[in-house]
């Protein structure tokens, strides 16, 4: 079983020790603010380091995320970053 | 890294008794006086349990749907983790957060919530009780 979590990066925790992203869900689901893991020691469940700057380019730009964990753990399994709202034009 | 602090044993049977073991976080407590609403939510092969323990009441009950929105309105801390998962941290053989680092338990809600009351429960053998300071 898997879990999955929808919303707005708030935070990214970083060190060689650990690396956490603190995202508030806007799916309605609560709690609001969940806790992933994107490395803990030496173990990641996917590439931390992409992770690691995809988060952080959603975080700049306040892009929505969803995040895929199994349900009984905080390791990101799956990411998506979702687009920008647009207005519903055709780019230039 | 320092080891990560085991909680005291909150009971000592082989069989799995959740009301015990919050039953014995709100007597370890005592009148600490920390605030808010925990919940744990247990899986297994058959239907998640979930029980919500008010600590500033010093009372808890089973949840009727865990699923249910509604039911996590004014939940603070959510720990998800397998029954069996409860048990080893219940029992001080498992560290939370070596359950945490290994994949093993979820949190959502109040990080502090959790820090604090994992401060407070922690055992006499010492240990981190935060990899984020």
């Amino acid at each position: 079983m898997v879990d999955r979590a929808t919303g707005i990066v708030e935070a990214l925790k970083l060190s060689t020790f650990r690396g956490f992203a603190e995202v508030r869900r806007t799916d309605g689901e609560l709690p609001a603010v969940a806790i992933f893991i994107i490395w803990f020691r030496d173990e990641s469940h996917g590439p931390a380091a992409l992770y690691t700057s995809e988060l952080t380019t959603a975080m700049a730009r306040r892009l929505e995320v969803t995040v895929v964990t199994e349900d009984d753990s905080a390791f990101i399994e799956d990411l998506t970053i979702h687009a920008p709202a647009g207005d519903g034009t055709a780019p230039g | 890294m320092a080891d990560f602090a085991r909680i005291r044993p909150l009971f000592s049977a082989s069989s799995m008794d959740v009301a015990a073991t919050l039953d014995a976080i709100l007597e370890h407590l005592g009148d600490a006086g920390i605030g808010g609403n925990i919940r744990f939510t247990l899986l297994s092969d058959a239907e998640p349990q979930a029980w919500d323990l008010d600590l500033r009441a010093k009372k808890y009950a089973p949840v009727d749907r865990p699923g249910n929105r509604k039911a996590a309105q004014g939940v603070d801390l959510e720990l998800v983790m397998k029954a069996s998962t409860w048990n080893e941290i219940a029992t001080g053989r498992l560290a939370p957060l070596d359950a945490f680092g290994a994949g093993r338990l979820r949190l959502r809600g109040d990080a502090n919530l959790a820090n604090e009351l994992y401060e407070r429960l922690k055992d006499d053998a010492g240990g981190a009780t935060s990899v984020c300071r």
